[in-house]
């Protein structure tokens, strides 16, 4: 592994407010990301694990604290360039372009993002492939796709964006046991054979289990030290 | 080099019009919301446009009623000289003028209608003659302008045939004496020592009946002829016009003239008469079809960009999730507002092309309707539908208007928020 920090969180605090409630979901993380590593972040529900994941992806500004990429903070890069050139992001909803097909879906993401291929489709097509969706579901819309066809499109479209780092929010959380150890083959050979750094939240023990490090969270905290 | 740098630069620009082809796949994969939104975009097109149509057609009516009918302002005096008729006629404010020069001629080989009585002692014994009218233009005078005496054969007396030898008689002298158009017959002076022939040019048709009583033929209906007023000029009926009639273009018109008329004439000695009942008759009902044709664009233009407006705006809402989802992507503000804006102008340039057709076809009969009720005595030809550019451009730059309204003020509402936010209904 090798010790480049990727993204650094330095005492990251978020708060939500609503109406005169104000709710702080993250307390002072501080944390670096290396590349060429697979990284879960595992918590019970309501830990904060997927405000970390916003924050740390460029989706949202913490309230406190910094989020820097190569040592540059966000907001000197911009979220919108970061997010667009350096980060990409599977959700856990999915998230995909519902009046679109599945392969429709990655070449946007590849014309969105600038990629530069000339053979968008065949791209979008054989990523498709890697996460296991034959040609014909790929020229499907995506609403005509199950729930586990439509994670794996949502996972070939990050795939397709070929950034830096990759989020996933549940990842394999509608995946039959065979489908999510595929997917999660794939994430590691991202960070160990692409050098990307992967960050998964997760509350499957199986795929914490698989990543280099496993990062704990109990409202808003990091709890003990990552466990490798 | 060069055409792999054009490829590059053609590449580049695909990549910058990248929301267009999402605005396509929208479009295409949507078809009820794009039918929706086209069917609705269609009737606001159409009536619109048919709003547009009718008061162009009513404006180029209008003027056309103004062209031929106009107002007539009457100067009558002493003083009323046939230069001082041209010298007024000529005026920057008058469209059109008619000096009317009346008189009695003998014509001795022409057979007048008679009078329905015996003529009483008291009258004046004969010969009598025809009354004489010599005019400009025979269309201009009140009873022709109106319709109540028409031209049933010949032409008429225009500018064209100043000082030409021709005459228009009425129908019934015309049949009493056996002549036709292009038939030549004689006047005289009131003293019988001057005659020069005429050549029937066209018969027209005076409704009006001969009386019961005794009346002088020169002042029968039948047996009053129209001349060139250079033609009867010698024949003894001197130089005073008895009026000049000027055509001005609106009532409004009229007070500026007679401030000309006293210039010309002097301050005294002349009355100056505006009869407007055939323009009031006439424009007034047309200028209410326009306004109505106007009230109708503003409210289809507003009540139309109400409920467009809404339409888009609960479309754009309901959109929340993927704005979030491109932005998350990294895609640009502008391009989401793009691939927006260029989805409803796509359906609104369809409708708009759809409904030109329907506009014109509904606005026809409607334009009938409405204006031939309006120019109730059907002097004025049937209303001309044409679609012109300014009303298609306006029309398409009113949707251009809708669909930015529509589509940037929600739009912009959602995308000042951070992705995480738009899509945070989801955790």
């Amino acid at each position: 592994m090798t010790s480049t920090p990727v993204l650094r969180l330095s005492g990251l605090t978020h708060t939500y407010t609503g109406g005169r409630r104000r709710t702080t979901v993250l307390k002072d993380i501080t944390y670096e990301f290396q590349r060429g590593a697979f990284y879960a972040v595992v918590g019970p529900s309501g830990s904060g694990k997927t405000t970390l994941l916003s924050l740390s992806s460029g989706l949202d500004t913490p309230t406190k604290g910094v989020v820097a990429f190569d040592g540059t903070d966000l907001r000197e890069i911009g979220l919108d360039r970061y997010r667009n050139k350096h980060a990409a992001t599977v959700f856990q909803q999915y998230n995909l372009l519902t009046y679109m097909t599945a392969a429709q879906n990655i070449t946007t993401a590849m014309e969105i993002t600038g990629v530069r291929t000339r053979r968008k489709k065949d791209r979008a097509l054989e990523l498709l492939d890697r996460v296991g969706l034959d040609r014909h579901q790929a020229t499907r819309n995506v609403l005509q796709l199950s729930g586990g066809q439509q994670q794996r499109v949502a996972i070939a479209r990050a795939l397709a964006c070929d950034v830096d780092i990759l989020f996933a929010d549940e990842p394999t959380g509608n995946l039959d046991e065979d489908t999510a150890k595929g997917i999660i083959d794939i994430f590691q050979e991202l960070a160990h054979d692409e050098h990307k750094c992967v960050i998964v939240v997760t509350h499957s023990q199986h795929l914490a289990d698989q990543a280099d490090q496993i990062l704990n969270l109990r409202k808003g905290r990091m709890t003990g030290a990552p466990r490798s | 080099m060069t055409s792999l740098s054009g490829c590059t630069a053609w590449l580049d620009l695909l990549a910058l019009m990248n929301f267009v082809k999402r605005a396509a796949y929208s479009l295409a994969a949507r078809k009820g919301r794009t039918a929706i939104l086209l069917a609705v975009f269609f009737v606001l097109c159409t009536l619109v446009l048919g709003g547009f149509l009718l008061q162009g057609a009513t404006d180029r009516q209008e003027a056309e009623a103004q062209r031929r009918i106009g107002v007539d302002a009457t100067v009558h005096g002493d003083a009323l000289t046939p230069d001082a008729a041209v010298k007024l006629g000529t005026s920057p404010l008058v469209e059109r003028y008619n000096p009317v020069l009346r008189g009695i001629l003998r014509a001795p080989l022409l057979r007048l209608v008679e009078p329905n009585a015996v003529r009483p002692p008291s009258a004046k014994p004969g010969p009598y003659g025809p009354g004489v009218a010599g005019i400009r233009e025979s269309e201009m005078l009140l009873d022709f302008a109106t319709g109540r005496t028409k031209l049933v054969a010949g032409r008429p007396i225009t500018t064209a045939e100043a000082g030409r030898k021709v005459v228009l008689i009425e129908e019934r002298l015309a049949k009493k004496n056996g002549l036709a158009p292009g038939d030549r017959l004689t006047l005289a002076s009131p003293d019988g020592t001057k005659k020069r022939s005429y050549e029937v040019r066209g018969i027209f048709r005076d409704p009006a009946p001969v009386p019961s009583g005794w009346l002088d033929p020169a002042e029968l209906a039948p047996n009053q002829i129209y001349a060139p007023l250079d033609a009867i000029g010698g024949l003894g009926l001197g130089d005073r016009l008895q009026a000049v009639v000027l055509k001005i273009s609106s009532p409004e018109r009229a007070k500026a003239l007679h401030a000309e008329a006293r210039k010309v004439i002097g301050a005294a000695g002349f009355r100056f008469d505006v009869n407007d009942k055939a323009y009031r008759d006439q424009v007034r009902p047309l200028q209410r079809v326009g306004g109505f044709a106007g009230a109708l664009v503003w409210l289809m233009a507003v009540a139309g960009t109400v409920i467009l407006g809404l339409i888009v705006t609960l479309t754009i809402r309901e959109r929340r999730d993927e704005l979030g989802t491109l932005l998350a992507l990294g895609e640009k503000k502008w391009k989401l507002l793009g691939q927006h804006i260029t989805e409803v102008v796509v359906v609104a340039m369809v409708a708009l092309a759809a409904s030109a057709a329907t506009a014109l076809v509904l606005a026809q009969p409607v334009g009938e309707q409405l204006l031939d009720t309006a120019s109730a005595t059907g002097e004025l030809p049937p209303p001309d539908m044409r679609l012109e550019q300014t009303p298609m451009s306006m029309t398409a730059g009113l949707l251009l208007g809708i669909a930015l309204v529509s589509t940037v003020l929600p739009g912009l509402a959602i995308l000042r928020l951070h992705p995480r936010s738009i899509l945070a209904r989801h955790d």
